[in-house]
């Protein structure tokens, strides 16, 4: 008779665990959370996307949810808008940034921390508060701020936020303008691990500040860089506040994102099984993009 | 200290473990919800009504006296009460907006010893996102007022208590002394969901008098005694008063606004497919033809007084009530089209708070409609909820207490909102000579019309927005937002 094989643990494997026990006791809490909270909902999500789940029953339905995805405009339309609105985020926020670090890296170190410290100050105000004072900013009224503005010159107020054609423009806005005070200390970090001697040498040799900076700074702070590029993309593509709290996802769906639909589609329409197939799918997308920003991520620079 | 070895062989051991058990807790028994339990059977007592026995009296020589018998004690039950703010009721105020409540609950225990309330006041803004997340984790209240949209959302969600058979053990007295129109906004298909509560009629249009004064058009207000007008009656009154300040505010006809998280909070607007005698679907057949003459005219007036006329704010698209709001208190619209009493009971409480400045008079008039059609004013019953019971020990004592939230002593509450609640005898007691309410009971409330209450109700009613956006963002002339609204209606409805 032939018994099932059932291989327990290899007897090195218990030593090494009953050796180093304490380690593992102090790993078990974090990754208790990180099973509970993360892994678990995201493996259960996954197995809702088959399902039709409302307030009241579940049933199998196997891939409906996926081919009702794939001919939802609307979620190809989120798709566009998200993928636009992290295309320019990124790129020009971690620019902003850059720019920011090296405008404040020749300064003395006691302004350099007054100008670390304003600007992460946003960082730490709840996002909520932010997007409430953008949307006083926005008015469409010639009290907003800007439109105010706008009158002083005479001009008609904006629709800002009402205009299909500015709104993802304006919602950007909200993203860009004092949004960027983490990247800044990170990069301001990087640069100040940089060896002097370095600049020393270029000046020595007739280097101007320019050429400093694309030559030497630029390339060893290229690592800081794409992993803020990475954390952007990634944050990007999950961007919701915004478009909640000022436009509603429109006018007309023109700032509807992921997120947002996936929130509409499950907490306004509940339909569980559908949104979990659009949080998939996004998943995979996020996924996909970051392999790629981390297959660049992995060359090496030496000094 | 030794150093831990781990080489690759041992760590793919220790991570497939883990994947393993990740996988194994995963997919444990699905998270199925059980239906909602059955409304109780038709012979279950009712608790209210009932008079205590009478004492006995002294026992006729020698006759012995039978030892009385201890009525059997209730089981103890926690009922779930949530609630929005009340600070203009009872003892509320802007510092405790629950005090009311709290009153009630302390009231209703000390007569009901058996029973706990744990009561939570909710937020008007977060309240209904919280309702939601409330049920999704089966952690939602056993009785919440719903204004009437809420009421409407619940309904087609299928998550409250039929309490037909609860409702016909009620004295035909107390069953009679609610208006009938408001037991008819709280059925669906022959059964009851809720207790009416508040009988708003919230359709009612209102004038801001303040701004019709400045402008010189008291002439094209709308007369006594029922307040009626057409359509081309209230263009001209938009037209007049559409108007640049001195100080180069802008006044408007009317604001309209399109942008909301959810289509069923721009019910308002409803009241313009009612004008020429359209409605957004129909419950019975379970169709819309929206796209027919009437429903593309709506849009077409709507459309119209944006970009044609020019007496509403341009960017109708992305407004919000926010935006609404702003402008009415900055006495910068004219016409609002819904709350017409609410807003004038509410104008001294807002100018003492400086929400907005006298001089600042309203005038509650009926919504327009066009000569021989049929005047509806979009319902606005408040409805005492009474959410599905999965333990139906508890369910007597939920239906009760929520019968005695909406008795007619604690209805007189409203006689600090609005001399108009769900009860007949409350409302005469209240009113008195009242004109106003008068004027409600004999030409608003015969005319209400009710919110539609289909399974895809929250859906449709998205797809009105929509379909109102995309008109007044340009990408659809008004003709053909109706008809995409029309199919797209008839596409939830019908299940395609």
């Amino acid at each position: 008779m032939n018994s099932a094989k059932f291989h327990m643990p290899s007897h090195s494997l218990l030593r090494e665990i009953r050796k180093n026990l304490w380690i593992y006791l102090v790993l078990i809490p974090p990754f208790a959370l990180l099973l509970i909270f993360t892994l678990i909902p995201i493996v259960q999500s996954f197995l809702l996307s088959f399902k039709e789940w409302t307030l009241h029953s579940t049933r199998w339905i196997g891939l409906a949810n996926f081919t009702h995805l794939v001919a939802d405009p609307v979620f190809g339309k989120a798709l566009l808008n998200t993928a636009i609105y992290t295309a320019v985020v990124v790129p020009t926020g971690t620019a902003i940034a850059l720019f920011l670090a090296e405008l404040v890296r020749p300064q003395p170190a006691a302004v350099q921390t007054f100008f670390k410290s304003a600007f992460y100050l946003p960082a730490v105000v709840a996002a909520v508060v932010i997007v409430l004072v953008w949307r006083w900013i926005y008015n469409p009224a010639n009290y907003g701020l800007l439109n105010y503005l706008l009158s002083l010159f005479h001009k008609d107020p904006v629709l800002w936020l009402q205009d299909s054609r500015l709104a993802l423009a304006a919602l950007t806005a909200t993203s860009l303008v004092g949004g960027q005070g983490g990247a800044v200390v990170f990069i301001l970090a990087a640069m100040g691990g940089i060896p002097i001697h370095l600049y020393e040498s270029a000046r020595l040799d007739g280097s101007t500040r320019s050429k400093e900076f694309w030559y030497i700074t630029l390339p060893l702070i290229t690592p800081t860089l794409l992993y803020l590029a990475v954390m952007g993309t990634i944050g990007s593509f999950q961007v919701f506040t915004g478009t909640y709290l000022l436009t509603n996802g429109g006018p007309n769906y023109a700032t509807t994102t992921s997120v947002f639909y996936i929130y509409k589609t499950g907490f306004q329409h509940f339909e569980f099984g559908y949104a979990s197939v659009q949080a998939i799918v996004l998943f995979l997308i996020i996924m996909a993009c970051s392999a790629f920003l981390f297959k660049m991520l992995s060359e090496e620079f030496e000094y | 200290m030794s150093t831990m070895k781990m080489n690759r062989r041992n760590f793919i051991k220790l991570a497939a473990l883990t994947a393993t058990s990740t996988a194994l807790a995963s997919c444990g028994a699905p998270a199925t919800v059980s239906a909602p339990t059955q409304a109780p059977a038709a012979n279950t007592p009712v608790p209210a009504a009932t008079n205590a026995p009478a004492a006995t009296t002294a026992p006729v020589e020698n006759t012995p006296v039978p030892a009385p018998t201890q009525p059997p004690a209730k089981a103890s039950v926690t009922l779930k009460w949530w609630d929005f703010p009340r600070s203009w009721a009872g003892a509320g105020s802007a510092e405790k907006p629950n005090a009311w409540n709290e009153d009630l609950v302390k009231q209703y225990t000390a007569e009901n010893p058996n029973v706990t309330i744990e009561f939570t006041g909710v937020s008007w803004s977060d309240g209904p996102q919280k309702l939601d997340v409330a049920l999704t984790a089966d952690q939602g209240p056993d009785v919440m007022y719903g204004y009437p949209a809420l009421f409407g959302k619940m309904l087609s969600l299928n998550v409250l208590q039929d309490i037909t058979n609860y409702v016909s053990l009620m004295p035909k007295d107390d069953y009679n002394d609610f208006y009938e129109a408001g037991w008819k906004f709280v059925s669906n298909q022959g059964k009851i969901f809720g207790f009416p509560w508040y009988y708003g009629t919230e359709g009612e249009w209102a004038i801001n008098t303040t701004i019709v004064k400045e402008a010189g058009a008291e002439d094209l207000l709308p007369k006594a005694p029922d307040f009626a007008w057409t359509p081309d009656q209230m263009l001209e009154l938009y037209k007049k008063c559409t108007f640049k300040r001195a100080n180069g505010d802008q006044v408007w006809g009317t604001v309209v606004y399109t942008s909301d998280p959810q289509g069923i909070n721009l019910w308002p607007y409803w009241s313009f497919p009612y004008m020429y005698g359209a409605i957004l679907y129909s419950e019975q057949d379970r169709k819309s033809d929206f796209g027919s003459e009437a429903g593309v005219k709506s849009f077409q007036l709507l459309y119209d007084l944006v970009n044609k006329y020019k007496v509403a704010p341009p960017g109708a698209a992305g407004l919000t009530s926010d935006n609404l709001n702003e402008l009415w208190n900055r006495k910068q619209d004219t016409v609002r089209v819904s709350s017409g009493v609410e807003i004038m009971n509410g104008l001294k409480t807002a100018i003492e708070a400086g929400t907005i400045q006298a001089p600042f008079e309203v005038l509650p008039v009926l919504p327009p409609v066009e000569k021989g059609q049929q005047q509806k004013v979009s319902g606005a019953v408040g409805v005492m909820m009474v959410f599905a019971q999965k333990d139906s020990s508890k369910s007597d004592e939920v239906f009760k207490f929520a019968e005695w939230l909406t008795n007619a002593k604690n209805m007189e509450v409203f006689n600090q909102l609005s001399k108009l609640c769900a009860r007949k005898s409350t409302t005469a007691k209240m009113s008195g000579d009242d004109p106003l309410t008068k004027w409600r009971i004999q030409y608003v409330l015969p005319n209400m019309a009710s919110y539609s209450k289909a399974p895809e109700d929250i859906k449709i009613d998205d797809a009105w927005m929509q379909a109102l956006q995309a008109m007044y963002d340009g990408k659809q002339t008004p003709e053909a937002a109706a008809k995409a609204f029309q199919d797209e209606a008839n596409k939830l409805l019908q299940g395609a």
